[in-house]
């Protein structure tokens, strides 16, 4: 049975008459990791703002445990927040910076310390708590703010885009030593990021913020291989939309031809034939092939014109006799550019476009 | 590195460039500054009579003679009343253009308070005479008002007169650096300090206070070194009120001391480096240039 750490109810959030937030509604499982992911803009950072207090929602409210959070100042919510910029006090050092909450809370001097020392252990910086913040460098001054949140035990972390400042190889570093610390600790943390591969791999869940709403809540397998939306589809790179109209439907099994093309895919309860769908293939779900298959469903032909080269992979454009592109991932070529392919998907690999 | 060459001697071309300004410093600034220090080890009499001999006792008498070292205590004594009542009148008023104010206008409001600075010393000071004078704005007002039947006198040619007119003096240069310090303490950090658990007053005594300990600093040398010589305002509002600075005047010119008259120059001199020192340690300065 899981348990509920935070639940938005329809919160929305008016900056004079421009609309940040709408009709937000959320519930965050104590234990999981939610990234709320979204383009700039999107209104990421004033969710999360609201979420611990240092702004209030237009309308809706914050429930955290159980408990009407609005109205109650971020110095009495069960919350810490790691910051963009991190916020590190410059004037105190860091093991000033990271006891300070602890002061606050007026514990025993050695408690703290005894408390700061662990916190500081597992986040291998206990060597540096005596350094200035002006001395550290980018990836221990993450560290530091992320002490200093986890040591007063929130019920809730939140992070806004911590690691963005930080170079590429100590981001993917960071990221899986985050996701470790916080499965250890079993900790409820919200994550702000626009980074789609950050999210994926951080995540339990994923919510996909845009122009204020929550497009779609979903976990990482589910909201990369089945959106339910066109823009979080697309948010997670480029990807094969197909317009379709649904000709049978057997068995689960739905037909439906698209344009020439006939793809068969598992069908919703309310879907019936003659519905119009949009559906959606990832590149890298579907194959090459030189001959042409046995059967014609879930495949398509055409010329390979364009193909990049990734490193790990290649991104390979096919034009289509209808002349539509499609886009392929794969990690080996055997063909040459111009050359005729046939292009095949399994029946799962489709996703059903509903907004 | 470009060098004119004159005959075998080679001179870096920056060095050239600083002669005259060093030239002239030399000539106004060092000399007179080492002819008072000679002079304050001399032995002074009356009526400019000085005698070349060494000795220790016109630095020895602000420790002895009482009205010496009193108008030394004193002089330092209210100059740090000013300083702190300057520093509760303006840190409000910093605060408020900084923080509370949107965006740059209180820049606008800064530039306001800076005006008067355009305006003459002297005459800013003479200008208090139309107000706390015995026929004064105050004055007139108040017995207009029948609450007073003869013009008060604490008022004018007092100490009060000088606290309120060297505060009113000081204010810009207090409320410009808070202003300055307190625009560039980072709003995130008053967030994070209220996030891990400070209410807005523990955020004031634990953030933007020790923050904002440049902008004191440097409000505390702009009010309180300058105030450690100052003659003109006790002079022209202060009634009989005797300030070191007027010890200074009075012994170089009335009473033609000058060796006792240097001698407390030095004074001025070494409490001011003391105080710069002291405050530049004691706020950690460095910080300020991160």
């Amino acid at each position: 049975m899981k348990t509920t750490s935070l639940r938005l109810v329809n919160i929305s959030k008016l900056y004079g008459k421009i609309v940040a937030l709408q009709d937000i509604n959320l519930e965050v499982h104590r234990g999981e990791l939610l990234t709320i992911l979204g383009p700039s803009g999107s209104g990421k950072s004033t969710l999360l703002k609201i979420i611990g207090g240092f702004e209030e929602p237009t309308s809706g409210e914050v429930w955290i445990n159980d408990k009407l959070m609005n109205g109650v100042p971020p110095y009495k919510r069960p919350t810490s927040m790691v910051f963009q910029d991190l916020a590190l006090f410059p004037h105190l050092n860091v093991f000033d910076n990271i006891s300070y909450g602890l002061k606050i809370r007026k514990m025993p001097i050695n408690e703290i310390k005894k408390k700061v020392r662990s916190i500081a252990e597992l986040l291998h910086i206990e060597d540096i708590l005596d350094r200035r913040i002006t001395q550290l460098s980018g990836g221990q001054a993450q560290r530091v703010a992320l002490a200093r949140s986890l040591v007063i035990e929130p019920e809730i972390l939140l992070l806004d885009e911590p690691l963005g400042p930080l170079d590429l190889k100590l981001r993917r570093e960071m990221q899986l030593e985050l996701r470790k610390i916080q499965k250890n600790l079993n900790a409820t943390w919200i994550y702000v990021t626009h980074d789609h591969e950050e999210a994926m791999v951080m995540s339990d869940r994923i919510a996909v913020l845009k122009a204020g709403r929550i497009l779609e809540v979903g976990d990482v397998k589910q909201i990369y291989e089945k959106p339910k939306n066109k823009f979080v589809a697309e948010f997670f790179g480029e990807t094969n939309f197909f317009e379709c109209r649904i000709e049978k439907i057997e068995n689960g099994i739905a037909t439906a031809s698209c344009n020439e093309i006939i793809i068969q895919f598992n069908a919703f309860r309310d879907m019936k034939p003659g519905d119009e769908v949009t559906l959606m293939i990832r590149p890298e779900k579907i194959k090459l092939l030189k001959n042409s298959p046995t059967v014609n469903v879930n495949v398509a032909e055409g010329y390979l014109r364009e193909v990049v080269y990734k490193g790990p992979h290649l991104d390979i454009k096919i034009e289509l006799k209808n002349s539509k592109t499609m886009f392929v991932r794969s990690i080996e070529l055997p063909y040459r550019i111009g050359e005729h392919v046939y292009l095949t998907w399994r029946d799962e690999d489709v996703a059903v476009i509903i907004e | 590195m470009n060098r004119i060459r004159f005959r075998q001697i080679r001179i870096p071309l920056h060095v050239l460039y600083g002669i005259p300004s060093l030239v002239y410093l030399f000539i106004f600034f060092y000399i007179p500054m080492i002819m008072i220090v000679v002079y304050s080890f001399w032995k002074g009499g009356p009526l400019y009579k000085v005698i070349r001999v060494f000795t220790l006792e016109n630095y020895v008498r602000f420790f002895v003679d009482e009205l010496s070292r009193n108008v030394l205590v004193w002089t330092n004594l209210l100059a740090l009343l000013i300083f702190f009542i300057v520093i509760l009148i303006a840190y409000p008023i910093a605060y408020f253009l900084a923080r509370l104010m949107k965006g740059e206008s209180g820049l606008k409001i800064i530039l306001l308070i800076l005006m008067p600075l355009e305006m003459n010393y002297l005459i800013r000071i003479f200008a208090w005479r139309n107000i706390l004078g015995e026929n004064g704005l105050i004055n007139n007002t108040l017995m207009y008002l029948g609450v007073i039947d003869q013009p008060l006198t604490m008022l004018f040619h007092s100490i009060y007169a000088i606290i309120i007119v060297a505060v009113h003096n000081g204010l810009p240069y207090a409320i410009f650096p808070l202003y300055i310090t307190l625009r560039s303490i980072p709003k995130s950090l008053y967030d994070a300090a209220m996030d891990l658990g400070s209410n807005r007053i523990s955020v004031f005594f634990r953030i933007t206070l020790p923050l904002s300990m440049p902008g004191i600093a440097i409000a505390f040398l702009f009010i309180y070194v300058p105030m450690i010589g100052e003659f003109a305002i006790p002079a022209l509002v202060g009634g009989k009120t005797y300030l070191l600075g007027n010890l200074i005047t009075r012994s170089f010119l009335e009473i033609g001391n000058w060796p006792f008259a240097s001698a407390a120059t030095m004074n001025v001199l070494i409490l001011s480096l003391i105080a710069i020192f002291v405050v530049f340690k004691l706020t950690g300065m460095r910080w300020l240039y991160r």
